[in-house]
C-alpha cells in the first residue's frame, strides 16, 4: 500500500515536471511530500514497536532538524537555538545553491533514522528521494550543497540529542512491583513491564523541569467505602464499559492508538500494530496543513511545534505516573468487583495517573491551534488504514476533549484523570506557544 | 496409541487413534513384526471426529482387554464422545460407553482405569483440557468452579450394583474448573501407603496437580507441600523408579529446545517481577519451561527436580516420556517422543504475524491463514533415547540407538515386546506420517516379562507392585498401563536383569494388599504371578522400614520465636543483566559463650530492616534475645556476616558484624560495619571509631592473629559494587593494636587490591608452619591462598579453580594431617553445565558507553561462546544491538563475538571453569588435588558446610539452594542437606546421609554447645525461621 501511494505521488510530481518542460523544477517544495516523509518515519516507529513516549522523542528531533534547515532558508522563521535553552546555535553554514526543502526532508530522514532502528530503516525511502532529484533535473552542485547542509544540521541536532539522558535511562532502575494496594501492577494480557519508569529524567525542550506542572494528588485508593471518590471513579469506568454505545465504541477505538496490542493465541503471544498517540497527532498535523493549504515552511513549522508540545507533554505526564504509581481500573475491577471484566481497549503497560494520550492530545492541540487558529474544522482520516472510520472535529481542542472521553470509554482510565490530563497538557502546550517564537513574520 | 494383547494369543497388538472421523485402527500382531488391520472386522474404528488418547483395560473383568478412546467433542463442531469398546472375546468389540456411563463428551485428553478405592474393580479418571488457554491469568481461587466440558472427572465403578460408573469427582475432591489444561495423567502410589495417587500435568498457567489418595474415597491436591516447581507447559508424563531406590519418580515434559539456534528463537521466560505477578500473585506455584525430573525423596515426602543435571531437561516440543529398561541392564532408560508440525512460538514468526496483522488485517479475514501457517517454522524432531545409570543421570544415546536421524512429528507412543524376543520395542503414532515401529536390536541379556493374573474384576492386576531383588540391587515397578502421552503400554512388566541368572527374590503386592514372596527365581523370560497364590496383609513399613534418620529436628523444643525476613529488593531492577541476586545472602550465625556460663550463645544477622539478634542460651537449652536496643541501631543495615573474637584482649568474646546487601551505593552510612565490645557479662556496647569506615558492599569476615603479636586481626572481604557487578573489589586486612582498634595493613603485608568479588574467607594453616594462611574466594574467582610468611602474605591461586564459590570450610577430610578445603559452588543442576563443555564466562563492560556496566554471561559449547540470555533480554539495557539485528534468527545460534561485533572489545573477562562443589585435597606442600563431591550434592549451589563427628569418623553436611535467579535460569531448590564422607580407598566422597527437612535456602550451619557436652546444629535459611537439629544417638 505504501509503495502504491508513493508511486501515485511520483506520477503527480512527474506530471508537474512535464508541465514546466524539461527545465529544473523544485518538486521538493511540496507540503504533501514532507507529510509523506513524516509518515514514513511513523511507519518505522510502528513496525519496530517503539512505545509512544519514545516515538515522541523520535519525532521531535527529526522535526526540529527539518525546522532548523527551514529557518536557515526562510526568514519568516527563526531558529530554536537559544529558545530551547540547551539547543546550541547552528554553526555557520554555506547556504549557497541549497534547495532548502530537499535539505529539510533529508535532515528529517537522517535524524529520524539515527534515533530509530534498525540501521538504515529509511534507506529505501531515501533512494526514492534520490530518484526524485533526478526527475526534478536538479544539478549536481545543488544536490551536493543541500545534502551537505542537511548532514551538518542533522549532526548538530543529533549531538545535542545525545545529552538528553535517553541512553542513561536505558539502564535506569526498573519499577518495583509490590503487594501494596492501589499500586500499579502489570496488566493482562501481556503483563508487560512498566514502561520507561525513568522518563522524568529526559531533558525537556521547553519546560524548566519535569515537575513544573505537578498535578493534584489522585483520589486515595479506597475500595471499602463505596462513597469514596476512588470507588466512584472505579464504578464509573465499569458502568460506562458495560453499556457502551456504538458511538462511544467508535470514539474509544478511534483514539486507541495502542502501538502494540497484544493478542494471545495458545502458546503464542503476538502484537497487532497501530499508530501511537504521537503518531496519530503527527498525522493530524499533515491533515491540517493540507486543508489549510499552507506552504512547505509552515508545514515543517507546524510539525516541529506539535512534536515539541507532545515531547514535553509526555515528560510532564510520565513524571506524575511514576510519582503516584496508580493502579489501573482493570486491576481493581477484576480484584474487587468482577474477575471477568475486560476494558474495551487494552490497558497499556504503565500506571494510570495521569493519562498520556489526553495530555499530549491537549498539548498538541494547543500547538496546532497556535499555528492554524482556533475553530479549525477538519476530518481526521488517520485511522482509516486500520479500518476505523473517520471522525470530524470543529477544532483541535474539541478533539483533545473527545480524547479524554475515549480513554474513559476504553476502560483504561478514570475520567477524573483524563480531565486533569487535558488541563495539564494544555498548560504544557501554552508554555510551548508562549516561549517559542518560531514564526516571526 | 496403545499396545496390548486383545486376542490373548501372547502377542501385543496395537491400537492407534486418529484425528479424523472413524480413523482409529486396530492391528493384530501376527508375530515376526507382521500386523493385520482388523479395524473393520473388530468394529473399533470409532465414531468420533477427533480422538485423542486411548487406554486398554479389562473394564468388565472378563479377562479380555477392552479399549477406551478419548475424544475432543462438543466444540469446534467436533462430534462424538469417549468410546468404550468391550472385547467380545471373538475378535469383535461392542461400543458400550453409554451403557457403562462412560460416554463423556467434552475435551478429553486421556483416561485411566485403576482401583482407587481398593474394592477390586477398576474405576476411571477422565483427564480433560480447557477450552482455550487463558490470556488473562485467572486466579487460582477459581479452581473450585465447575466446568462441564473441561473439568476432570473421577468415576467409581458401580457396575456390580448399578451397571454403570458413577461420577464422584466433586465428593472426591477433584478440581473441575477450566483452569486445568490436562495433558499428562499418571497414576501411582507415590507415598507407599497402598492407595493409588494421581499426578496431573497441566499446560499453561495452571500448575500440575498432585492428588494424594486419602484412602477414604477422597483425594487431597497437595502439590505445594511436596513439589518445589513444575514444568510450565506440562505435556505427557511418566512415573517409574528410575534410580532403583524403591520410590516412584516422575518426569513431566515441556518444550525447551536442546539446539542452541532454536533455543534462541524460542520465547524465554519472563522477568522475575512479571513472573511474580502472573504466577505467584495469582496463587500458582513456580513453573519453568523445561522437562522436570522429580526424584521422590522418600514416600513422596518431597521431590527434588534434577532434569538439568540428569541430562533430560530439553527435548524440544515433547509429548510422551516412557521409562523402561530398553537395554536390559537393570536400569531404566527413557524414551521421549517429540516434534510439532509447526513451531508457533518462534519469535521471528511472531514478528511476522504481527506485521501481517497490521498490513493485511489478518484478524478480519481468514484469507491469510495459509500464509500465516506457511511461514510458521517447521518443528520436526526425532525420538530421543536416554540410557539411565540407575542413579541420577541419563545419557542421550539417540545416535547410538538409531533414532537421531529420524525426522518427523512423533506423538503418542507405547512400548511392548512385540516379538517376544526379550526386549522392549516401541511404537509411535506420528502426525501426517505413517506410524513408526522401532524394533529393539539390543544384545540379549537376561530379563523377565512378567504378567499378572488377578482375581475378581481386576484380571490384569492393575495397581499391583512388584519388587525384584538381585544382589545388592532392587528394581520396583507398579502395573499401570496408562503412561506417557495419550497412550497405554503392554500389560506385562518388563525387568532387565543384565546377566543375573537367578533372581534372589520377587515380592508382589496386589491392590487388595495380599502379597507373595518368591525366592531364588530363575530369570527365564516369561513369567506369571497369580493373585490366588498370594496371602496375608502387606505392611509396607515392615518390609521397607524407614531409613534411620541421622538427625532429629528439635526446632519445636527450642521454640525460638524469631525468623529471618528478607527485605523486598530485586537486584535485577537495578542491574538488568546481573547473573543472580546478591542481596539474599543471609542470615549468617556467629557462636560463642558470651556470658561464660558454659553454654554457647549465638548472634544471627538480620536482613535490611530487621535487626540482628544476640541469643543467650538458658540452662534449659532455650534462647532469649538480649541487648535488642544496642543491635537495633543497625536495623537498616543488611548484615551479611558476623564473628565473635576477643578484640581487646580482655578475655571476652566481642562481636564484629559485616554490612552489605548489594542494595546501597558505596559510601552509604548503613554499609558501615559494627564492632561490639563485650562487658564480660554477656552484654555489648557498640564501639566508635575503632574500625576503619568501610562503606562498601561486603560479604565476609575472618579472624586470626596473623602477625603473632598476641591479638586477633581481621580480614574483611568485599563482594561487589552494588551498581557494577563484575568489577573486582578491594578487600581489607585489619590489624589490631591490641586494644581493639584496627587499622588497614600496609600493602607490604598483603596485596588485596581488586582481588575479586569475595563471598567467603577463612584463616587456616595450610603448610603447617604455625602461621595461619588466608584463603579467600568468591564469584568468578579462583581459590586464592595467601600464604603467611611470619606476618607477610604471598598470593597463590589454585590453578583452574575459578568458579561461583559461596563458602569454604577448612578440614582434614582424609586424615593425613593436612588441612583440605571444602568449597561450595554453583553445582551442576543448571543450564550452564548441562550440554556445555567449557567455562562459563562473564564479560563486563559499559558496552554502549551510557555510564552503566553490563554483564554478558556466556556458556561454552565446543569452544564457542553463546550468550546465556536471548536477544530481547540483552537489548533492554543495550538497545544499540537492535541497530544491527532485527530478526531473532540473525543472532540465534551465533557466538557472542558475532552478536556484539565491534562492541566486543576492551572488556573485562571473568570465568568459572569449575561449577562443582569441590574438595581441594592438600598434600601439605601447597599442592591441591580437585575432588568433586557426588552428584547428589551438585543439585544446587552450596552455601554452607558443617562438620559432623561420630566417634572418630568425620563427615560433612553440605547445604544450599538458591532462589534469586531469573525464571529462565530456574530457581535452585533440589538440594536437601546431604552428608558426605571421604572414602580413602576410592579417593572419593560418598553420600552417607541426608537431612530431610531443611529444603529451603540454607545460608549457614553452626554447632552450638549445650549443657552436658551436647551439641545442637543451628541451620539458618533465608527468609525462614532457624532450624535446630541434633545428631541422632
Amino acid at each position: 500500500m505504501k509503495r502504491v501511494l508513493f508511486f501515485l505521488l511520483l506520477v503527480v510530481l512527474l506530471s508537474a515536471c512535464k508541465e514546466e518542460g524539461t527545465k529544473y523544477s523544485n518538486v521538493f517544495d511540496s507540503p504533501v511530500l514532507y507529510a509523506k516523509t513524516v509518515k514514513e518515519l511513523n511507519n518505522v516507529v510502528m513496525q519496530n514497536n517503539f512505545p509512544p513516549i519514545i516515538a515522541s522523542r523520535n519525532y521531535v528531533y527529526a522535526s526540529i532538524a527539518a525546522y532548523e534547515v527551514v529557518a536557515l532558508g526562510d526568514d519568516r522563521f527563526q531558529s530554536l537555538a537559544g529558545q530551547i535553552k540547551h539547543l546550541p546555535k547552528i554553526p555557520q553554514q554555506d547556504l549557497n545553491n541549497v534547495n532548502f526543502q530537499y535539505a529539510a526532508i533529508l535532515a528529517f530522514c537522517k535524524t529520524g533514522e539515527a534515533v530509530t532502528f534498525p540501521e538504515g530503516s529509511m534507506t529505501a525511502y531515501r533512494a526514492m528521494l534520490d530518484s526524485l532529484v533526478k526527475i526534478s533535473g536538479m544539478n549536481a552542485a545543488m544536490k551536493e550543497a543541500s545534502i551537505q547542509l542537511a548532514d551538518s544540521v542533522a549532526n548538530h541536532i543529533l549531538r545535542w540529542s545525545r545529552k538528553d539522558n535517553y541512553a542513561e535511562t536505558r539502564t535506569g532502575e526498573r519499577y518495583n512491583i509490590t503487594k501494596e494496594e492501589g499500586r500499579w501492577i502489570p496488566t493482562p494480557p501481556a503483563y508487560a513491564q512498566a514502561l520507561e519508569p525513568n522518563w522524568r529524567d529526559i531533558r525537556p525542550m521547553v519546560m524548566d523541569s519535569a515537575d513544573q506542572f505537578t498535578p493534584p494528588r489522585p483520589p486515595v485508593f479506597n475500595m471499602t467505602d463505596k462513597q469514596s471518590k476512588f470507588y466512584q471513579e472505579v464504578l464509573a469506568v465499569k458502568s460506562a464499559g458495560d453499556s457502551l454505545t456504538d458511538e462511544q465504541k467508535h470514539i474509544a477505538e478511534f483514539w486507541d492508538d495502542l502501538g502494540n496490542r497484544t493478542i494471545v493465541e495458545g502458546h503464542v503471544m503476538f502484537t497487532a500494530k497501530k499508530f501511537s498517540p504521537p503518531g496519530h497527532w503527527m498525522n493530524i498535523v499533515g491533515i491540517a496543513a493540507e486543508k489549510a493549504k499552507v506552504d512547505f515552511s509552515t508545514t515543517v513549522y507546524a510539525y516541529a511545534k506539535t512534536a515539541i508540545a507532545m515531547f514535553d507533554g509526555f515528560i510532564q505526564c510520565w513524571d506524575e505516573k511514576y510519582r503516584s504509581n496508580l493502579v489501573r481500573p482493570e486491576t481493581v475491577i477484576n480484584k474487587y468487583i468482577d474477575p471477568d471484566w475486560r476494558p474495551y481497549l487494552q490497558t497499556p503497560p504503565f500506571p494510570e495517573y495521569t493519562c498520556g494520550h489526553s495530555t499530549v492530545s491537549a498539548s498538541a492541540a494547543e500547538a496546532l491551534t497556535d499555528v492554524f487558529g482556533d475553530n479549525f474544522a477538519y476530518t481526521d482520516s488517520s485511522e482509516l488504514e486500520f479500518g476505523i472510520k473517520n471522525r470530524s472535529f470543529t477544532s483541535f481542542r474539541q478533539a483533545a476533549v473527545e480524547n479524554n472521553w475515549a480513554r474513559f470509554y476504553g476502560g483504561i482510565h478514570f475520567h477524573h484523570s483524563c480531565l486533569i490530563s487535558t488541563d495539564h497538557g494544555k498548560m504544557v502546550g501554552e508554555l510551548v506557544n508562549q516561549r517559542l517564537k518560531m514564526k516571526i513574520k | 496409541m496403545a499396545t496390548g494383547d486383545v486376542n490373548n494369543d501372547g502377542l501385543p497388538d496395537i491400537y492407534f487413534t486418529a484425528n479424523n472421523t472413524s480413523g482409529n485402527k486396530l492391528y493384530l500382531n501376527k508375530g515376526n513384526f507382521q500386523f493385520e488391520d482388523v479395524t473393520a472386522k473388530a468394529g473399533v474404528a470409532g465414531k468420533s471426529d477427533w480422538c485423542t488418547g486411548v487406554t486398554m483395560a479389562d473394564v468388565n473383568g472378563d479377562g479380555w482387554l477392552d479399549i477406551y478412546t478419548s475424544a475432543i467433542s462438543s466444540k469446534y463442531n467436533l462430534k462424538g464422545h469417549n468410546e468404550l469398546f468391550i472385547n467380545n472375546g471373538n475378535g469383535t468389540f461392542t461400543e458400550s460407553a453409554a451403557k457403562y456411563g462412560l460416554a463423556f463428551s467434552g475435551l478429553t485428553t486421556q483416561s485411566a482405569f485403576f482401583d482407587f478405592d481398593r474394592d477390586g474393580d477398576l474405576d476411571c479418571y477422565i483427564l480433560n483440557q480447557s477450552h482455550h488457554p487463558h490470556a488473562n491469568i485467572v486466579d487460582t481461587s477459581n479452581r473450585r468452579k465447575y466446568d462441564p466440558m473441561s473439568g476432570d472427572i473421577l468415576l467409581r465403578n458401580d457396575v456390580a450394583a448399578t451397571g454403570k460408573f458413577t461420577d464422584i469427582s466433586k465428593a472426591a475432591g477433584i478440581y473441575q474448573s477450566n483452569l486445568g489444561y490436562g495433558l499428562g495423567l499418571a497414576i501411582a502410589d507415590f507415598n507407599n501407603d497402598g492407595w493409588d495417587d494421581i499426578y496431573i500435568g497441566n499446560d499453561f498457567h495452571e500448575n500440575d496437580y498432585y492428588y494424594i489418595n486419602n484412602g477414604n474415597g477422597t483425594f487431597s491436591e497437595s502439590g505445594a507441600q511436596h513439589f518445589k516447581h513444575y514444568s510450565r507447559f506440562s505435556m505427557g508424563n511418566d512415573v517409574a523408579d528410575y534410580n532403583n531406590d524403591g520410590q516412584l519418580d516422575i518426569i513431566t515434559l515441556d518444550m525447551l529446545p536442546p539446539d542452541e539456534k532454536i533455543l534462541k528463537t524460542y520465547g524465554s521466560d519472563e522477568n522475575p517481577d512479571i513472573y511474580k505477578v502472573k504466577l505467584e500473585m495469582h496463587g500458582y506455584q513456580k513453573q519453568y519451561s523445561k522437562n522436570c525430573l522429580q526424584r521422590n525423596n522418600g514416600n513422596g515426602s518431597s521431590f527434588s527436580e534434577t532434569a538439568l543435571i540428569s541430562g533430560v531437561s530439553a527435548t524440544d516440543w515433547s509429548w510422551a516420556p516412557l521409562f523402561a529398561d530398553f537395554d536390559n541392564d537393570g536400569n531404566k532408560d527413557l524414551f521421549i517422543s517429540s516434534g510439532i508440525v509447526k513451531r508457533p512460538v518462534d519469535l521471528d514468526y511472531i514478528r511476522f504475524v504481527s506485521d501481517l496483522d497490521m498490513r493485511k488485517g489478518r484478524q478480519q479475514t481468514d484469507k491469510y491463514d495459509d500464509m500465516t501457517i506457511e511461514n510458521m517454522p517447521d518443528g520436526s524432531s526425532h525420538p530421543f533415547f536416554f540410557k539411565g545409570d540407575g542413579k541420577l543421570k541419563f545419557e542421550d544415546v539417540s545416535k547410538a540407538w538409531g533414532t537421531a536421524k529420524m525426522k518427523g512429528y512423533f506423538n503418542g507412543a507405547a512400548y511392548a515386546d512385540l516379538d517376544n524376543d526379550g526386549n522392549l520395542d516401541v511404537v509411535i503414532n506420528c502426525i501426517d506420517a505413517p506410524a513408526v515401529v522401532l524394533k529393539n536390536n539390543a544384545p540379549a541379556k537376561t530379563m523377565v516379562n512378567l504378567s499378572l493374573k488377578g482375581e475378581g474384576m481386576n484380571k490384569f492386576g492393575v495397581g499391583a507392585k512388584v519388587w525384584m531383588f538381585t544382589g545388592k540391587t532392587m528394581q520396583y515397578q507398579q502395573m499401570m498401563p496408562t503412561r506417557g502421552f495419550q497412550s497405554s503400554v503392554d500389560m506385562r512388566l518388563h525387568f532387565g536383569l543384565d546377566s543375573v541368572k537367578y533372581i534372589d527374590s520377587i515380592l508382589v503386592v496386589w491392590p487388595n494388599q495380599k502379597y507373595q514372596l518368591l525366592k531364588n527365581v530363575p530369570a527365564k523370560g516369561d513369567m506369571q504371578l497369580k493373585e490366588m497364590e498370594s496371602g496375608g496383609v502387606f505392611n509396607y513399613n515392615e518390609w521397607f522400614p524407614p531409613a534411620k534418620q541421622s538427625f532429629e529436628n528439635i526446632t519445636g523444643q527450642i521454640a525460638l520465636n524469631w525468623a529471618h525476613r528478607e527485605n523486598e529488593f530485586l537486584d535485577y531492577n537495578k542491574q538488568y543483566l546481573i547473573p543472580h541476586q546478591q542481596s539474599t545472602r543471609g542470615p549468617k550465625i556467629a557462636v560463642a559463650d558470651v556470658n561464660k556460663d558454659g553454654l554457647d550463645d549465638f548472634y544471627v544477622c538480620g536482613a535490611a530492616g530487621q535487626p540482628g539478634q544476640l541469643m543467650i542460651q538458658s540452662a534449659g537449652g532455650q534462647f532469649a534475645s538480649v541487648d535488642t536496643a544496642i543491635f537495633g541501631k543497625a536495623k537498616d543495615s543488611e548484615e551479611v556476616d558476623a564473628v565473635f573474637f576477643d578484640a581487646n584482649n580482655d578475655g571476652n568474646p566481642d562481636l564484629y558484624v559485616v554490612s552489605g546487601g548489594n542494595e546501597y551505593y558505596d559510601g552509604t552510612p548503613v554499609l558501615a560495619d559494627n564492632l561490639y565490645m563485650n562487658d564480660g557479662k554477656g552484654h555489648f556496647k557498640r564501639t566508635e571509631n575503632q574500625i576503619p569506615s568501610l562503606l562498601k558492599n561486603k560479604s565476609t569476615v575472618s579472624v586470626s592473629d596473623i602477625d603473632h603479636d598476641g591479638d586477633t586481626d581481621l580480614f574483611v572481604g568485599c563482594l561487589a559494587d552494588a551498581r557494577k557487578y563484575g568489577i573486582p573489589q578491594t578487600s581489607w586486612l585489619l590489624l589490631n593494636d591490641g586494644k581493639g582498634t584496627f587499622t588497614q595493613a600496609a600493602s607490604s603485608v598483603i596485596k588485596l587490591d581488586s582481588i575479586g568479588m569475595i563471598t567467603t574467607s577463612t584463616f587456616t594453616d595450610l603448610n603447617k608452619d604455625g602461621w595461619d594462611d588466608l584463603v579467600v574466594t568468591g564469584e568468578w574467582m579462583p581459590l586464592k591462598i595467601f600464604f603467611n610468611n611470619k606476618g607477610v602474605f604471598t598470593e597463590n591461586n589454585i590453578s583452574q579453580s575459578t568458579g561461583l564459590w559461596q563458602t569454604l570450610l577448612p578440614a582434614d577430610v582424609n586424615g593425613d594431617g593436612n588441612t583440605d578445603l571444602l568449597a561450595g559452588n554453583w553445582g551442576h543442576n543448571n543450564k550452564f553445565f548441562t550440554g556445555k563443555n567449557g567455562p562459563l564466562k562473564l564479560y563486563v563492560k559499559d558496552f554502549d558507553g551510557n555510564g552503566s556496566v553490563e554483564q554478558i554471561m556466556c556458556y561454552t559449547i565446543d569452544g564457542k561462546e553463546y550468550t546465556f540470555l536471548a536477544k530481547d533480554e540483552l537489548e533492554r539495557p543495550l538497545p544499540v544491538l537492535k541497530k544491527s539485528y532485527l530478526n531473532y534468527s540473525d543472532v540465534a545460534g551465533k557466538t557472542v563475538q558475532y552478536m556484539f561485533y565491534n562492541l566486543f572489545k576492551d572488556y573485562l573477562e571473568l570465568k568459572a571453569e569449575n561449577l562443582a562443589t569441590t574438595c581441594y585435597i592438600n598434600d601439605g606442600k601447597g599442592n591441591f588435588t580437585k575432588t568433586v563431591l557426588p552428584d547428589e550434592i551438585q543439585l544446587a549451589p552450596v552455601f554452607a558446610f558443617a562438620p559432623v563427628q561420630k566417634g572418630d569418623k568425620v563427615s560433612f553436611i553440605a547445604a544450599g539452594n538458591f532462589y534469586g535467579v531469573i525464571p529462565y535460569e530456574g530457581r535452585y531448590d533440589a538440594l536437601l542437606p546431604g552428608v558426605v564422607s571421604y572414602n580413602k580407598s576410592t579417593g572419593k566422597f560418598e553420600v552417607v546421609g541426608q537431612i530431610s527437612f531443611a529444603g529451603e535456602e540454607v545460608r549457614d550451619m553452626r554447632w552450638i554447645g549445650a549443657s552436658g557436652g551436647k551439641r545442637v546444629l543451628a541451620i539458618a535459611q533465608n527468609n525462614n525461621p532457624l532450624l535446630f537439629v541434633k545428631q541422632a544417638e
